[in-house]
């Protein structure tokens, strides 16, 4: 009874196939808006036929393989869209925190208080010897000196924050790394000897990688055993086989001791500093605006305070005061370093102003209160086109480098866009390649159940045969 | 194009966003009435506004420099005038005194009232303003002619800028009204006190030659605070130019400012009604995307 069980055996085994089928189905649909999944589907090839009294009889179906739907090319693309989206995003993003520093809608901006204050002089020209306008200039200098102040420490602290920010998406990126390696070696055992895929691990390699793909820059390639290798900043291997680099931060006491960020291999042999070394996502953007758009912003507040502070103090010093200061002269309005770095967190009223208003020195000439000729010599200074090099007054120098901060954070933010209109446009292609579809999973479902239900009847038609045979002796 | 599931819920999702985005916007710009909130709404926009509102600050600042200068100009016009008309009472007294119709006692009578003229130049010479002597140039704290009528101020000029980089002066030169300066020495002048007192001692001592020769001197000095007179005039007339022009063109500024910085309460009121209705729509789409599938269909 060959015949007969064969039937059996090739109706069982369709019971096996359909019912994969409706597996693969369930699978699908349980995943279907999970981010990154490729759908699955079941490949049922034709079982090689049997020769049987010299005829080659069908022998059924078997399950080939479960295969998903995906396109590395698509993948490919995406990622190193990714690279150049990731770095657009984080740095329009911290472009556009940082410009709320220099808001135009604030009444207390750095011009706003510098203009303030010559007014206070203006004031006090007309009235050399009162005593409230004379307080009224010492708050004003009072609110210069603090303007420039909060702009230092709001742009130190900004750096700080991003600062914080490499360390935490460095950390992150390890812990990825580390998944995709040790996702490698599962790939791998399950791949090898039986030349199936490992198709929901490999999707999870990839959503791993994907999001590295955002964070760091990188490259990659599959080696003949099907795992992944990746390469990072200034091609160090971030990961071979099972093993992963790590990332870490070191303190740069040459840069505020901010962190470099380094690349050690798995053997603690070597490290490399690659902070500099970037070329695409999100890190390499932090990096930039740390070390070179911050720190040019800090260097303009700081040349406008310095060159402000020392020029009223250059004419101040050689005027004379009122009453117990109307014959000496020599005194600095404004403290202030000598040199340009930090001038803009040094800068205060001097302790003698503070003190007494009486040493605001307005005259130009001793024992004369109606002298006002040395604060007249201060209220030119606004106009003066003291920052030479670019030929401008002072606040024609705070508009140009505010307004070339504006002009750069919306170049980000242009950049965002564009790429974000990348990144989507080729979302919808992989999602249209590999994506879920309901109603085709439900019309599968259909399918192989109409499948089953076919298949058992067969089995049961197989089952009345055996017992009409088995009937035959009794 | 095959569309899967996740398709169909992100792109209602982004479109959503994207269509709350626009209105959210609108929104702001229609509740803060601005255009530019922030540098990168508009960076040329943005160093305009800065230009502009110091432009105008300073603008400010000037007609108050004007203002405060209009009283103190006043009050040295009338203390000129004053001096002025008693040096005019004192020549005719002079010249009716040279008649020799009078004799020593009308003169010596006289005497006293040239006296009192010179008490009460002396008085004017001291006029102040909001506690500064007018004459005093920069030393203003403190009276500008002695009891014997010396000068005691200084050259000062005091000088205000009233207009974009322009100083100007607002006070007129006290020593030149109360003094001889070299030149005027050199042929043969003095200043006006000195004149005064001649005139009276003449007078007492019925010295017609003094008496002359002080008249002579008297008319120098009203030659002199004429031209003063002339002089403070021409920067009274001056100021209130210029501050007309200031106050002109701070209006012009402040135009100016508005377009940069505030927005079109049109304009943003159509685009915010126009995005609420381009968000309706999306969120109606959407729920028509949403629902069906093939398994509502199955039994």
């Amino acid at each position: 009874m060959a015949g007969l069980f064969h039937t059996l055996t090739v109706g069982s085994e369709a019971l096996l196939t359909t019912r994969q089928g409706v597996d693969t189905a369930g699978h699908n649909i349980a995943n279907a808006q999970v981010e990154g999944y490729s759908r699955q589907t079941v490949n049922i090839r034709q079982n090689d036929p049997l020769e049987t009294h010299g005829v080659l009889i069908g022998n059924g179906a078997s399950i080939a393989s479960v295969t998903r739907s995906h396109d590395q090319f698509v993948e490919n693309q995406l990622n190193a869209t990714h690279q150049d989206s990731g770095r657009a995003a984080a740095r329009a993003d911290a472009l556009k925190t940082i410009e709320r520093v220099f808001s135009p809608l604030l009444n207390a901006s750095v011009s706003d208080e510098v203009t303030k204050f010559f007014n206070t002089i203006q004031n006090l020209s007309n009235f050399p010897t009162d005593e409230t306008i004379r307080t009224t200039v010492v708050e004003a200098g009072r609110d210069v000196s603090t303007a420039f102040r909060r702009v230092d420490t709001d742009l130190r602290d900004n750096r700080t924050i991003i600062n914080d920010r490499i360390f935490d998406l460095v950390t992150n990126v390890n812990d990825q790394l580390q998944e995709i390696a040790k996702l490698n070696v599962k790939i791998q055992t399950s791949e090898t000897g039986m030349g199936t895929f490992a198709n929901d691990l490999r999707d999870q390699r990839e959503r791993l990688l994907r999001e590295v793909s955002k964070q760091v820059e990188i490259k990659y390639y599959e080696d003949q055993y099907g795992m992944l290798c990746v390469r990072g900043p200034d091609q160090v291997t971030l990961v071979e086989r099972n093993n992963a680099a790590k990332f870490g931060v070191q303190r740069n006491f040459d840069n505020d001791s901010l962190f470099d960020v380094t690349i050690t291999d798995w053997d603690d042999h070597t490290t490399r500093n690659v902070t500099r070394r970037m070329d695409g996502g999100a890190l390499e953007a932090f990096i930039r605006i740390r070390d070179d758009d911050i720190p040019t912003l800090l260097e303009k507040n700081n040349e406008m305070a310095y060159r402000f502070a020392h020029e009223v103090n250059g004419v101040h010093r050689s005027g004379f005061g009122i009453g117990e200061f109307s014959e000496s002269t020599g005194r600095d309005f404004f403290k202030i370093t000598d040199s340009i770095d930090n001038a803009a967190a040094s800068i205060d009223i001097e302790d003698i102003i503070a003190a007494s208003t009486h040493s605001i020195a307005a005259a130009s000439t001793a024992l004369a209160p109606g002298d006002n000729v040395n604060l007249n010599a201060i209220i030119k200074l606004k106009d003066a086109r003291i920052f030479t090099k670019d030929g401008v007054n002072l606040v024609e120098f705070y508009a140009q480098y505010t307004a070339n901060l504006g002009m750069e954070t919306q170049r980000a933010d242009h950049a965002k866009q564009s790429a974000d209109i990348l990144v989507e446009d080729l979302v919808k292609r992989r999602e249209s390649i590999s994506g879920v579809s309901l109603d085709e999973e439900a019309t599968n479902m259909m399918k192989w159940q109409a499948n089953f239900t076919a298949s058992s009847k067969v089995i049961t038609t197989i089952d009345e045969m055996l017992d009409t045979v088995l009937s035959m002796k009794r | 194009m095959r569309i899967s599931e996740r398709l169909r819920y992100e792109t209602v999702s982004n479109r959503i966003n994207n269509a709350r985005d626009q209105n959210s916007q609108a929104m702001e710009e229609l509740a803060s009435q601005r255009r530019v909130e922030k540098l990168s709404d508009d960076p040329i926009g943005a160093s305009q506004i800065i230009r502009y509102r110091d432009n105008i600050d300073t603008l400010r600042q000037l007609q108050t420099n004007i203002e405060y200068s209009k009283g103190f100009l006043e009050r040295s016009e009338e203390a000129l005038q004053a001096i002025n008309n008693n040096l005019i009472r004192a020549k005719e007294l002079a010249v009716a005194m040279s008649n020799d119709t009078y004799d020593q006692n009308s003169r010596s009578a006289t005497a006293r009232e040239i006296r009192e003229i010179l008490d009460e130049v002396i008085q004017l010479g001291n006029t102040t303003f909001n506690g500064r002597f007018v004459f005093g140039g920069f030393r203003n704290q403190t009276p500008t002619l002695s009891l014997e009528g010396d000068f005691m101020g200084d050259d000062g000029i005091v000088h205000l800028e009233v207009s974009p980089g322009n100083f100007r002066p607002v006070s007129l030169n006290g020593r030149d009204v109360f003094e001889a300066n070299p030149d005027e020495v050199a042929r043969g002048h003095f200043n006006m006190i000195t004149a005064l007192n001649l005139l009276h001692d003449g007078m007492m001592n019925n010295d017609k030659d003094q008496m002359h020769k002080a008249m002579y001197e008297v008319e120098f000095q009203l030659d002199k605070t004429s031209s003063g007179l002339a002089t403070l005039g021409a920067m009274s007339n001056a100021l209130r130019e210029t501050g007309n022009r200031l106050s002109g063109d701070e209006i012009v500024l402040r135009e100016q400012l508005s377009k940069a910085q505030d927005a079109d309460i049109y304009h943003s009121t159509s685009e915010f009604k126009r995005t609420e209705a381009v968000l309706q729509g999306t969120l109606m789409a959407s729920t028509k995307l949403l629902q069906p599938s093939l398994l509502n269909f199955l039994q």
